[in-house]
């Protein structure tokens, strides 16, 4: 006997802070939650699994289409017309969400009660499944503790949408610990909620399966659900399904003995080239490239941003075609020069140093430069202040940072040779 | 750090050369080569001996890169450092002794420097010269930027700036713009969030969608099932009236054919095959009788043909023959003219044999008589070396005699050379006089210091002034300052720190109470607002009423009055105090609640008081404090003196006390120098005595400098000149000899020429006196004449010969065919032979063409007369199972046969179709009940009844098509409904234009931030130099331009601020109205400037300044005026100046004296 436990599908949500550019993978990215979704009911279909269990949150809670909602029914068919049960258990984002209640799925799927924790039963694999759905999003108390007692000489699972103890990251909903989870008595305990894959205990069984689809580069590596394989004797493995169509990766690029922007893009072209080399799977991937280390070019790389982006996008292109979108190109260089060596010098150079260290105490001139940048932000979406730390900065009239950071970048550009 | 010396060991075209740079108080040294001398190759072994030499050098091309090897001596404040450099990528450096040094081993040497900033800040030549006036004119409208680029050597600032201010301009501005990536991406963010909008499908709009679907299906089909019952009586009717017709018909047709029972059915083409046949008969019989009658003439023609078969046979021989003769056609002719082709050589060759003498004679003969080729050819290659061998005699001879001469001049010229000397004492006193330097420079230099170290003290006194107090209120004085006894430094802090806790905790406490008194008022207000809001019984209110009514009581009881006029009053009392008492009880909570918060009040007023005399306490210690500094202060003369102020002033009485010591310093450096040049002066003096000069006590030290140069100098002049004259005559004497031989050797070749040349002569049959030219000529004439013999051979067998063996060959064939073919021809030409049988084959082939076609039409004829005979048989054969089936007898009995088959076959197809007319359209229902259901309509009524269902069905129909529409439409909403991922790619395009947002504010704020940092950066750099820069640059500049300009000024007025050059007459030239020159020796004068600030400063290493040819275009004057410039500079740091102009020599010497170091590369 074997089934797919699943969570955190986020249909629909988009992949977010890829700025799309010529030959980017564009239009194949638009729908990966979908296109992941659809692949992992294949995988159910082809292996025949015995049943599904999706662990909550199946849309993003403020995502109002519809369309969604059918696109998922339409899968369900799938598996109906397979013979494969669905138990859908509804986490936090299904909660609060519209669609939840008015979608009409085919006869194979089963949903847990928001109201009670139920057992479903398959009698012909004596297997029970104990679950209760999120009412509400805000759901604070400990939905474990009124979890049933597992039915005795079957296959006990619970189904749980929950904030383990320890994960920080993740809102603390329906919060409960291992060892309460432990003390049910229960085979195997199917979780969502956490986004990274993560088995917990393998006596008895506690796994997250981690999103189907990463959304953005927090969520960098391989994504799926997992397929579990039982017998009469209790659980006998889990095994990881990969179903994600692009993935996201980080790429830190040593460009310390780059003297100039060509000897950067050069060895940033090397990395990719590696980073390819080492892919076997073929899907696309986005990329984000941090160029660091104390560097000659370090003024170059600043002054000519535009154009080293687009030297890595070209280069990008000519390695992968399509396949590799670079997400973002982050400078963390540091000059090759620094600060009490340029002191040492006293040119010109280091009395510009000495002037713009200054700065931070010119309050008219800060408050000036606040002003300036406020009218950026107050022409800002709000989405933006999430996405850009400066905006908080800004808005709260600090450009300390701002200030700081620009200032060796800016010397070292002064300080490039003709 | 200087150079004292620097080795090119192996090093671009150099090997083991040693470049010395001695030391000197003006440290300027010259180098000076020719171009490809090496200039450039020493500027680039400069810059790899101090930061390694470059990976990519391509200086190898003498020296392979491993080999490569630089080496120096450098000296620092008396420190010294020998060391060499090598390519490689680590272990680069080694000392003198051949042990590695780290490659930091330089580091304190060179300061903070690297390559690039050592090139900038102390390399200079023409090319940055004409760039850097350029980046001025750029900026001129920019004072801090000129004043920056000028300092940095660099001319990046206005292109980075112009960078930044661009990229900003394309990333995000105020105003919108298409062209801003911020603003595209926001335009796309506001399409995609339309997009989204649009897309987006509630559930809401989903369910009422579905409804009106299932809603629209049930009407629908409602009226569909009223349209189907009508459809029905109408079909039934239009059925009678369709298929009643037609059954009336086939009932006829069934009494027709009962009539005809008894005829033979035949084929229903039978008529047609009837005249078919008898066609065909008729047609095959004409046929026959033609093909017969022409068969009989083509045989007859066939035997009447005659056939030439001999012709025939040899029908090859003749078609060659005829070809043959075109080809011999024209032979006769062609012999004719080579043979005069032929004598036309022979008389050329006769015509040259008489030029050599030779008498006229036969063809063999003239051969016979023409000597040999090996004989010619050694007599040609004889005349050939006549001439080389000639020059080469008179060539040696004449360069013998002209190196005689020059041998009996020099020795003229070193008879008449005079001969000077000076004593040693008078070169031992120069040497020490000239070690001491430029003697005026330096005192102009110490004077200068002096001043300047006069104006720090100065300007520390002033600043000690500037703190507000002084010695009884004189300006203060260094003996006052150090005469001070100043307060122990952790009193002071212990004061300081004493008087900050006290100030703070006063500060602290005030606004505690400044907090609390604001709290009483708001207590205060809270307790009337409440007490006006709920109206709360205190108890002295009810007390107060209480003893109302009791007073009133008491009167009634002391018989103040009546009852019945006091108890009135008393009852209201009385309701008075109840209705208080009542109140009192309703509002018990409110007046808790009011006592709770009367109490509170009482305990901040409390707090309050004691925070008071707290801080009553805390300023009464601070006045203490106060004036324990004050007594302090008073005691040091420095009464007034703000506490906090002290450190200030103590710093500021520091900075006096430094000045005057260095003040005090440079005044003795001054006394000391000036007492060396007396010294120096007096032993030039009496040495100069001694050598027989004239040396005056009141002459001074540069004039003894001069005088005694000037006589060493023409010693050493007259010395070399003596020894170079001595080694030019020996070098002379040994080359003459070398020449009188090779003259000798000359002459004794050319004899020898002469006897093999008479031998030569001899074996070519020409007479002995003869010449080269002439035997030259009768080589010529001899190559001529075998030309001419070889022609006439040539011609003879390979043209003549070949053409009469064709004509030969043709005449035989042409007699051996008319033997065979036509003997009748016998006895004629070959020609006509040929051209006669030619005529009769072609006779002989046309019979035989003819003969063929012949047999081939009769073949023709046979098989079309054997076709007609076939026809005949088959027309026959078609007609007689006809005839057979209705037993006919005659082509006429058949077709009355056939008439009646025909007529049976028409009635039966009419009651077949009548059927089938009933069968399709009775709608598949039975004979007999079609038949009953025509008699069950009345044929009257039914077309009305017809119309009255059309109608009916019509408007029904009107009903389902608008259903049916508004059903499509609703079906088509829902449909749209179908899990599409509109809203998703929506969304998607969404996130993307917010992340192209985000990336152009993150960079937008980096380069706005980073551009409004440049501005404000070079606007204070400006503030803090433009004062120091600007007068030394305005300085150098009047020099560079020979006093054309007076100084830099900077114009206020104008903003930003702009920088002008002010000729001597006050007018003002903007920098774009300086000549390309002036603009350069502007840059020229303000990186000087900077550089000397720079050192000034002392904060940075001295490293050597290396100026490449920068007075590429000045003339003497202003070259002269440059050099200056680097004579200031050369006495603060290391100047080495490369040069490919020795013209500059003298000026250089002028300026930096005759012992200036000059390498000459």
């Amino acid at each position: 006997m074997k089934f797919i436990h699943t969570a955190d599908i986020h249909l629909d949500s988009p992949l977010c802070g890829l700025a799309s550019y010529q030959n980017a993978p564009v239009e194949a990215l638009r729908t990966a939650t979908r296109d992941a979704f659809r692949k992992l009911v294949d995988e159910a279909v082809e292996q025949q699994v015995d049943f599904m269990v999706i662990a909550g949150d199946l849309y993003d809670g403020n995502w109002r289409d519809y369309n969604t909602g059918h696109f998922f029914v339409r899968e369900m068919g799938r598996l109906n017309q397979a013979a494969i049960p669905v138990y859908l258990l509804y986490g936090n984002h299904d909660a609060e969400n519209e669609m939840t209640r008015r979608l009409m799925f085919p006869p194979n799927v089963f949903v847990f009660d928001s109201r009670r924790p139920v057992t479903h039963r398959l009698e012909a694999h004596r297997v029970a499944l104990h679950g209760r759905s999120f009412k509400e999003a805000a759901t604070l108390e400990n939905l474990a503790l009124g979890y049933p007692d597992p039915v005795p000489g079957w296959l006990n699972i619970g189904v749980l949408h929950t904030a383990l103890e320890g994960y920080a990251a993740h809102a603390r909903y329906a919060p409960c610990t291992l060892a309460e989870l432990a003390a049910k008595g229960y085979d195997y305990w199917a979780l969502g909620h956490v986004h990274e894959h993560a088995v917990l205990s393998e006596s008895p069984w506690v796994v997250f399966p981690g999103n189907l689809q990463g959304r953005h580069i927090r969520e960098t590596g391989p994504r799926g659900a997992v397929l579990v394989t039982a017998d009469e004797t209790g659980i006998r493995a889990v095994q990881r399904l990969i179903v994600d169509v692009m993935r996201w990766e980080r790429l830190d690029v040593d460009v310390s003995t780059a003297t100039d922007l060509q000897g950067a893009v050069l060895l940033a072209g090397r990395a990719l080239q590696a980073l390819l080399a080492a892919r076997s799977d073929g899907k696309p991937v986005s990329v984000r490239v941090t160029l660091g280390g104390r560097t000659a070019a370090h003024g170059a790389l600043f002054g000519l941003h535009t154009q080293l982006r687009e030297e890595l996008l070209a280069q990008a292109a000519a390695m992968a075609g399509d396949r590799m979108w670079i997400e973002k190109l982050r400078l963390e260089t540091t000059p090759l020069v620094d600060a009490s060596q340029i002191s040492e010098r006293a040119d010109a150079i280091a009395d510009l140093q000495e002037l713009l260290a200054q700065v931070p105490l010119d309050e008219t001139f800060m408050r000036s430069l606040a002003e300036d940048l406020q009218l950026l932000t107050a022409k800002a979406p709000l989405e933006l202040n999430e996405a850009l730390p400066e905006f908080k900065a800004i808005r709260a009239g600090d450009v300390s940072g701002i200030v700081a950071a620009v200032t060796p970048s800016l010397l070292a550009r002064l300080a490039m040779p003709r | 750090m200087r150079f004292e010396q620097i080795h090119l060991l192996r090093y671009g075209k150099f090997t083991d050369r040693v470049l010395d740079f001695p030391k000197s108080a003006r440290d300027f040294h010259l180098i000076v080569g020719v171009n490809e001398a090496g200039k450039s190759t020493t500027r680039s072994a400069i810059l790899d001996l101090l930061y390694g030499i470059e990976l990519r050098s391509t200086l190898d091309f003498l020296h392979a890169k491993a080999d490569m090897r630089l080496g120096a001596h450098i000296e620092q404040r008396g420190e010294r450092l020998e060391f060499t450099r090598s390519k490689a990528r680590i272990k680069t450096l080694f000392d003198a002794d051949g042990n590695v040094l780290a490659e930091s081993a330089l580091a304190p040497w060179l300061g903070g420097s690297d390559r690039d900033f050592f090139d900038q800040m102390f390399g200079l030549d023409h090319g940055r010269l004409v760039a850097g006036g350029n980046l001025i004119l750029g900026a001129s409208n920019d004072i801090g930027q000129i004043l920056f680029q000028s300092a940095a050597g660099i001319g990046s600032l206005g292109v980075v700036r112009d960078q930044l201010q661009a990229e900003a301009d394309k990333l995000w501005s105020r105003r919108r713009s298409n062209d801003r990536a911020w603003y595209i991406a926001s335009d796309e963010l506001a399409r995609a969030e339309a997009a989204l909008k649009a897309a987006t499908v509630r559930t809401k709009d989903w369910v009422e969608a579905r409804d009106l679907v299932l809603g629209l299906e049930t009407r629908r089909e409602a009226a569909r099932g009223q349209q189907r019952e009508l459809e029905g009586e109408r079909l039934g009717l239009e059925r009678v009236r369709r298929v009643a017709p037609a059954l009336r018909q086939w009932r006829l047709a069934q009494s027709e054919l009962l009539a005809l029972t008894g005829s033979v059915p035949l084929p229903a083409d039978a008529a047609r095959l009837q005249a078919d046949g008898k066609l065909a008969l008729a047609a095959a019989e004409r046929d026959q009788q033609l093909h017969t009658a022409q068969a009989q003439t083509i045989s007859a023609q066939l035997e009447a043909l005659p056939l030439a078969e001999a012709m025939l046979a040899l029908q090859g021989d003749v078609l060659a023959l005829g070809e043959r003769r075109q080809q011999v056609r024209h032979h006769g002719r062609d012999i004719e003219r080579r043979q005069l082709e032929v004598e036309g050589h022979w008389q050329r060759a006769m015509s040259l044999a008489l030029q050599l003498g030779w008498p006229a004679q036969d063809e063999v003969s003239l051969a016979s008589r023409l000597p040999l080729l090996p004989a010619r050819a050694a007599l040609a290659e004889l005349a050939r070396r006549h001439a080389v061998l000639e020059l080469a005699r008179s060539a040696s001879l004449a360069a013998r005699d002209e190196k005689a001469g020059d041998l009996a001049a020099m020795a003229a010229q070193l008879n008449a050379l005079p001969v000077r000397s000076v004593p040693p004492a008078l070169r031992l006193a120069l040497a020490a006089a000239r070690g001491l330097g430029d003697l005026r420079a330096a005192a102009r230099r110490d004077a200068m210091a002096v001043e300047k170290r006069v104006r720090e003290l100065a300007t520390a006194l002033a600043a000690v002034d500037a703190v507000g107090v002084s010695s009884g209120g004189q300006p203060a004085d260094p003996a006052w300052l150090r005469s001070l006894r100043l307060p122990a430094a952790h009193w002071l802090a212990q004061q300081l720190q004493q008087h900050a806790q006290l100030t703070l905790t006063l500060s602290t406490l005030a606004e505690q109470q400044a907090e609390m008194a604001s709290n009483i008022d708001a207590r205060a207000l809270e307790i009337s607002q409440y007490r006006q809001a709920h109206q709360p019984v205190d108890g002295a209110e009810l007390s107060a009423a209480r003893d109302e009514r009791d007073r009133h009581w008491r009167r009634i009881r002391s018989g103040d009055g009546t009852l019945q006029e006091l108890a009135p009053g008393f009852e209201l009392k009385l309701a008075a105090a109840d209705q208080v008492a009542d109140r009192r009880h309703d509002k018990a909570r409110e007046v808790s609640e009011l006592q709770t918060r009367l109490d509170t009040q009482e305990r901040l007023a409390l707090q309050a008081t004691a925070h008071a005399a707290k801080q009553a306490a805390q300023r009464a210690a601070l006045a203490a404090l106060d004036g324990d500094w004050a007594r302090v202060s008073s005691a040091l003369g420095l009464a007034g003196l703000l506490r906090r102020d002290f450190d200030t002033w103590s710093a500021a009485r520091d900075r006096v006390l430094l000045a005057d010591a260095a003040l005090a310093e440079g005044r003795q450096a001054q006394d000391s120098a000036r007492q060396e040049a007396e010294t120096a002066a007096a032993a030039l003096r009496a040495a100069l005595l001694d050598a027989g000069l004239q040396a005056e006590a009141s002459t001074p030290l540069d004039t003894l400098l001069m005088i005694s140069g000037d006589a060493v100098d023409a010693a050493s002049d007259t010395r070399a000149r003596l020894e170079e004259l001595t080694r030019q005559h020996e070098a002379a004497g040994a080359a003459l000899g070398r020449l009188a031989d090779k003259a000798t050797a000359a002459q004794a070749e050319f004899d020898g020429w002469g006897a093999a040349w008479r031998l030569a002569t001899a074996s070519a049959g020409l007479p002995d006196a003869t010449g080269v030219a002439a035997a030259e000529g009768a080589l010529a004439v001899m190559a001529e004449i075998d030309d001419q013999l070889r022609a006439m051979r040539e011609i003879r067998h390979s043209r003549i010969d070949t053409m009469q063996r064709d004509q030969r060959d043709f005449g035989h064939e042409a007699g051996r065919l008319a033997a065979a073919l036509a003997p009748e021809l016998a006895g004629m030409e070959a020609d006509g032979i040929a051209i006669e049988l030619g005529l009769r084959l072609g006779h002989a082939l046309d019979g035989r063409k003819t003969l063929e076609r012949l047999r081939c039409e009769l073949a023709q004829n046979e098989e079309q007369r054997a076709t007609a005979s076939a026809q005949i048989g088959r027309a026959q054969t078609t007609l007689q199972p006809l005839m057979d089936l209705c037993d006919a007898g005659s082509h006429d009995e058949l077709r009355a046969a056939i008439e009646a088959s025909d007529r049976r076959r028409a009635v039966e197809a009419e009651a077949a179709a009548a059927l089938r007319a009933v069968l399709e359209g009775g709608d598949g229902v039975p004979v007999p009940l079609l038949e009953a259901e025509i008699a069950a309509v009345d044929a009257l009524q039914a077309p009305l009844r017809l119309l009255e269902i059309a109608r009916q069905l019509e408007a029904h129909r009107q009903q389902i098509e608008v259903f049916t529409g508004e059903l499509t439409r609703a079906e088509a909403l829902l449909a749209g409904f179908a899990g599409q991922d509109a809203a998703a790619r929506a969304e998607a395009e969404r996130q993307d234009a917010l992340a192209r947002m985000a990336d152009a504010a993150e960079r937008f704020i980096q380069v706005h931030t980073a551009s409004r940092l440049l501005k404000w950066a070079i606007d204070r750099y400006r503030e803090t130099r433009q004062g120091p820069m600007l007068t030394r640059a305005g300085a150098i500049f009047a020099a560079l331009t020979l006093g054309s300009f007076q100084k830099l000024t900077l114009d206020f007025d104008s903003e930003p601020l702009t920088l002008h050059g002010q000729r001597p007459d006050g007018t003002l030239v903007a920098i774009a109205g300086l000549s390309d020159g002036s603009r350069d020796q502007l840059y020229l004068a303000l990186r000087l400037a900077a550089l000397e600030l720079h050192l000034d400063q002392g904060q940075g290493q001295p490293l050597p300044f290396i100026a490449d040819d920068l007075f590429i275009n000045y003339d003497d004057r202003r070259s002269r005026a440059g050099l200056e410039a680097l004579a200031f500079l050369s006495e603060k740091t290391q100047v080495i100046f490369l040069s490919h102009h020795d013209h500059l020599l003298p000026t250089v010497r002028q300026v930096f004296g005759p012992q200036v170091n000059v390498i000459n590369l």
